[in-house]
């Protein structure tokens, strides 16, 4: 599959790299079939691109270079939507900002995605914790020794072409 | 928009298998009980246009931006050294 994007370039993709999210993002529900590519060595960003819109695209992380220890329960629901039999075959990434004018980058805590690595299937879902920060700050430490992003790096497509 | 009035327990049934019950009314506080099936997501609104909001901002992300954070990571990396 053949992504052109204005943003991030032109892509080849294989079919079997999709990420499917069944209800699509919140609020968004048209916005189902994902890959996710790896911005490059030197940023521990992926960017997690919609394949049927090729100007729609997001920035993940992992969730440690927001915050030491995200500990979240996956409500059961959500575990069963996205047919997970074991949580080790879930990865969770954070919705992530890179904000204009400037050198800031904040992150969903509140609404991270998940994703069932045994299926593909993805899932953002929407912790009932107010104590979590929809705009949460990059830790700069964290941030600078962050080796690439585990968790994205697990699904990343590989693009065939730049 | 559709009014309805409603008392304590009784509900309303929204498609197949959608249903609210109105629990308790106290003052200006409504408790509402939803019975939805597991794909249809339940939301308070101010959440939901949050997260939704929070989702469109990423997508506008600078990614101009990122070459400065690069230079900040290899300049925090030589400071560690």
């Amino acid at each position: 599959m053949r992504i052109e994007s204005q943003r991030i370039g032109t892509f080849e993709v294989d079919d079997r790299s999709l990420i499917q999210f069944p209800s699509g993002l919140v609020g968004l529900p048209a916005r189902s079939r994902f890959v996710i590519l790896e911005f490059d060595r030197d940023v521990p960003l992926a960017w997690m691109q919609h394949v049927d819109d090729p100007e729609f695209g997001l920035p993940v992380a992992d969730p440690g270079i927001f915050v030491q220890d995200y500990q979240v329960e996956v409500p059961r629901s959500d575990v069963a939507d996205l047919d997970l039999g074991s949580l080790d075959d879930a990865v969770m990434l954070v919705v992530t900002t890179i904000h204009h004018g400037g050198i800031m980058v904040t992150g969903n805590l509140r609404a991270p995605l998940v994703v069932n690595l045994a299926n593909r299937r993805g899932r953002q879902i929407v912790l009932d914790r107010p104590d979590l920060d929809v705009r949460a700050l990059v830790d700069p430490i964290a941030f600078a020794r962050a080796s690439r992003t585990p968790g994205a790096q697990a699904v990343t497509a590989e693009p065939v072409s730049g | 928009m559709l009014v309805l009035s409603r008392k304590r327990n009784e509900k309303i049934v929204i498609g197949d298998g959608i249903t609210v019950t109105v629990l308790e009314v106290r003052g200006d506080q409504v408790q509402l009980g939803i019975d939805a099936p597991r794909e249809i997501p339940v939301h308070r609104y101010e959440v939901f246009e949050q997260i939704k909001r929070t989702t469109d901002e990423a997508a506008r992300s600078d990614l101009d931006s990122l070459e400065e954070l690069r230079r900040l990571r290899r300049k925090k990396s030589e400071d560690d050294d």
